[in-house]
Formats: structure tokens, sequence, C-alpha cells
């Protein structure tokens, strides 16, 4: 794929579009604040947790920095592992329940708590929900190694969030070693305001996907599954169009085919596979691979385009119109940045305004 | 530009006008007439994303040039309007009380990226119904002024 003025800045605006879909620094602060609150109560040497050491740390999207707003509304999802030093003998009901007990003891939690099935759900309505896991370490297999409860809360599943967070920040670590540099920063942004255009791609799928499943949630493609796929396809790209397009195009060639039925494994635990669903339910395998084929379908057709406001329309479809708008205004408000302070400049020959050429001199439009 | 007379600035002439035109736009049509008018054509995209737009200047040498859009056509909203234009669809590209232009500048340094400017925040408007280029709506006394 050309790497063009087309394709420079329709990234520029999906960038500003996946930006729109980034769970603020503030909100992230809040959350933070929030969940190590939650670790302390749990660890405090006057609860009867103290004894297991109970550890919890972020996993999933916001460990990953690929969290999206939901389509509706504004609580994000934040997920957190509750590991502590228990053996496997434990029933995991016991376990589940000791976090449960645990939380209930704090007045302000008791008032927030939701039992779900495997975990426990602070609600900080408005903001974000917390989902607890409970989980014990992996004895057999050490490291970061986990096992928590299974859906009927009748076996120990294997599981390993650091590991997986490891294994991806290493997949698009050099695209991420680039952005440093320009940022000329010193530490890993615990914010994540420097997203790699893996993670900024991720958050565009997830978005597609929630737009084109809206109301059939049972039918979507699971994030964990996007996520793995998207990885395993990225090759450090660093425009956000075409390494979207590439990753697409990669994704189902990075599925696994195991006595014909389709697999994606988790890379830190190769017993695991995400896609169970696909062997059981085959018509889900084919619901993502149309709708891969159909984002990418949208993705060119927009390439095509020679207007803006074909192209909002097009990005509305997709992705949202609120959000499309919102991108599209922000993109008008950059090369408004670059007139007021005078660094507009206009391509002779073609007209094409930018950071080249003549200058944009002062003007006032005028006029009914 | 030259300056004659008791420091009165010139305004420059057609001839010098549609030389600089025709430098910065090769592909353009230029032509004088009578030494004081001057029709040019050229095509002006703003984005890569946005359409090729087919341009008119109709400039007398001293008066406000008036730009027209050939094609694509200028689309008004439902209620008809299009943001900054005079009648007929002229382009309102800059305010003389503000000093921004007169005859002794180049037409190619300035009324060119304006039209290319507008033509961006045209499509921007269309895109999301906003005008976010800024810009001024006349009083009457001021659309005399700028006739």
């Amino acid at each position: 794929m050309i790497i063009n003025g087309k394709t420079q800045h329709l990234s520029s605006i999906l960038n500003i579009l996946a930006q729109e879909l980034d769970i603020t620094p503030s909100q992230y602060k809040d959350a933070k604040e929030k969940y190590q609150a939650v670790g302390k109560w749990l660890a405090d040497k006057d609860g009867k947790l103290s004894v297991y050491a109970p550890d919890i740390y972020p996993q999933g999207s916001i460990r990953l920095g690929t969290a999206v707003k939901p389509l509706e509304g504004d609580e994000f999802d934040v997920d957190l592992v509750c590991e502590m030093l228990i053996p496997q003998s434990i029933d995991q009901i016991v376990v589940k329940n000791l976090v449960g007990q645990r939380l209930k003891h704090n007045e302000i939690y008791m008032k927030l708590l939701e039992e779900k099935n495997r975990c426990w759900r602070l609600n900080y309505a408005g903001q974000f929900h917390m989902d607890i896991l409970p989980a014990i370490p992996d004895a057999s297999k050490g490291n970061d190694c986990l096992l928590v409860p299974d859906r009927n809360l009748k076996e120990w599943k294997p599981s390993n969030p650091k590991g997986y967070a490891e294994w991806f920040e290493k997949r698009m670590v050099v695209a991420f070693e680039e952005l440093r540099m320009k940022a000329a920063i010193e530490d890993l942004p615990d914010n994540g305001l420097i997203k790699t255009t893996l993670q900024r791609s991720i958050q565009l799928l997830k978005r597609h996907r929630d737009v084109v499943f809206n109301g059939e949630a049972d039918n979507a493609p699971l994030s964990i599954i996007i996520t793995t796929l998207a990885a395993m396809a990225y090759d450090n790209d660093g425009n956000l169009f075409t390494a979207l397009m590439k990753i697409i195009d990669s994704m189902p060639q990075q599925i696994d085919w195991l006595n014909g039925q389709p697999a994606v494994w988790n890379p830190t635990n190769l017993a695991e596979n995400f896609a169970e669903k696909w062997a059981t339910e085959r018509v889900s395998y084919y619901k993502f691979i149309a709708w891969l084929k159909k984002l990418r379908e949208d993705l060119a057709t927009t390439l095509e385009k020679q207007e803006i406001s074909q192209i909002k329309q097009d990005l509305s479809a997709m992705f949202g119109e609120t959000i499309a708008t919102r991108a599209i205004m922000k993109y008008s408000d950059e090369i408004e940045a670059k007139r007021s302070s005078g660094l507009l400049r206009i391509v002779p020959g073609s007209g094409l305004l930018g950071a080249i050429g003549l200058p944009v001199k002062r003007n006032t439009f005028f006029g009914d | 530009m030259k300056y004659f007379g008791k420091g009165k600035k010139r305004h420059a002439s057609v001839a010098l006008q549609a030389f600089h035109l025709k430098n910065s736009f090769p592909e353009s049509d230029v032509k004088l007439y009578q030494n004081s008018y001057l029709n040019w054509k050229g095509q002006i995209t703003p984005t890569p994303l946005s359409k090729t737009y087919h341009v008119q200047i109709k400039y007398r040498i001293g008066k406000r040039p008036d730009v027209t859009i050939i094609d694509p056509p200028l689309e008004p909203d439902e209620n008809g309007y299009i943001p900054h234009v005079f009648h007929g669809k002229k382009l309102c590209l800059f305010m003389y009380k503000y000093a921004e232009w007169n005859g002794t500048m180049r037409i190619d340094e300035t009324i060119m990226p304006w039209i290319s400017l507008w033509l961006f925040h045209y499509e921007i408007w269309r895109a999301t119904g906003e005008w976010q280029g800024g810009g001024e709506h006349p009083t009457a006394t001021e659309k005399n002024e700028n006739a």
C-alpha cells in the first residue's frame, strides 16, 4: 500500500478519532487511585485476607492501553486481578467468597458491590465498573502464571495477564521506541497518552465491532481474539491507516487450524484457546471473518473518496456519528492552529494546505 | 512593486499579476484584457482528501477580485445558505477594514491561499454543519463599502 498524502491525512483523522475513544488521563488517574485503595483495603492487616498477601493489578484493555468508550453511556470496564497466596486444593467458591466478604466489610464498597459469575464488581456509576477477579498462583508453572475460577466455579483455569501484557508490548516495541524518541520522554507513560498504531488499530477494530454488532452482543467477536490476532499480525507500521489495513488483511492468516477447527492460542499458554466458541458454534467464526471483510471494504471505499464530507459520512457509518464529527472538527482545528500561529502554507500548483510552500497571510472571511 | 508619485503606492499591473499567477500555477489559464482586466482559471485542491475545484478569478485593476467556483457548483444547505459568499456566490475572502488586501499585493500570494482555505472550510462546513474558519458578517454600511 502506498503511503501518500491521502493515507497520511486519513491516518491523522483516524488517530484523532481513536483518541476520542480513550479513557481520559483524569479518568485513568481516578480509576488507578480507586483500585489502589481497594488493594489497600483487601491487604490491610486488620482484615481476614491479609494472611494471603492479596495483590491487585489491572489486566485486559486498561493494562494494554486498548480500552474504548462504550457505544452507549460513559462507563468503562476496569478489569482487575486479585492474586492471593492460596493453594489449588481450596474450592473456587471459597476463594471467591473470601474476597467478597472482605469487600462487604467496608461500608462504601458494600454500597457499590455487585456479585458477578466469577468476580466481584464495584459500580462507580457514570464513571467505570471495576471487576475484581480472584486468582491464585499456578504452582506448577511459576513465573506470573495464575489459576482463575472457570465459569461454573468448579475448576481452576490457567491465566497469565502479566505474561500476556509483556508479550503484547514486545509485539509493538519497535513502534513504541520510535514514538518515545519522538516524544523524548523518559519513562513508560502510565496513562497511555503515547499509543502505537497497534493500540490505535485495536481500538478502531473494537469500536467498529461495537457498531456492527450493536444489539447482538452475543455474536460479537471477543476482544481477546481481536487483540491477540491483531498483535500477531502487526509489523510496526507507523501510519495508522496502512497499519490497520495490513492488520485486517493478515488477521485471518494468524488463525491456527487443528483437526479442521479454527483456534486462537494464548501466546503465553498454548493450552488455552481463546476461540473455543468457534469450534462449538462454527457460525461465530464465519461472522468474525465476514465482519473483518466488511471493515476492509469500508476502509478501501473511504480511501477512494474525494471530499471531506463524504469521508465523514463513511467514518460515521463505521465508527459512529458523534465521534466522526468530532474527529473532523479537530482535524480542522489543526489547520486553524497552524493558521493562527502563521505557520500555514500552500503548495503552488495544487493549492494544498499544510506545512510547506507559500505562507498563507492573515485574512478575515466575510459575507452573508 | 514600483512606487510612483508623491509617496503613493501604485497598483501592480495586470500583466505582473498574470505573470505571477501563471508562475505559481503553471497549469492554469490567464487572459488579459486592455491592460486593466484579467481572467484566471485554474484548479485548487485544499487537501489530499478534498475535491479538486475549478476556480475563476476576474480582476479589474484596483478592485476586489471576483472569485467564483465553476465546478463542482457550491451547494447550499437546506436553507439555501452558503457561508461567506457575496451575492452571485462570489467568495468573501478578506476585509478591507483590516487592511488585508489592496491592489499592490500579489494575487497569487494572497487571494489564492485564501481560496484554498475557504474551500477547505467549505468542505468542513458540509461535513459538520459548522464553519470553522472564523470571519465576520457585514452590517448594512459594510456591505456597500466592500462591493
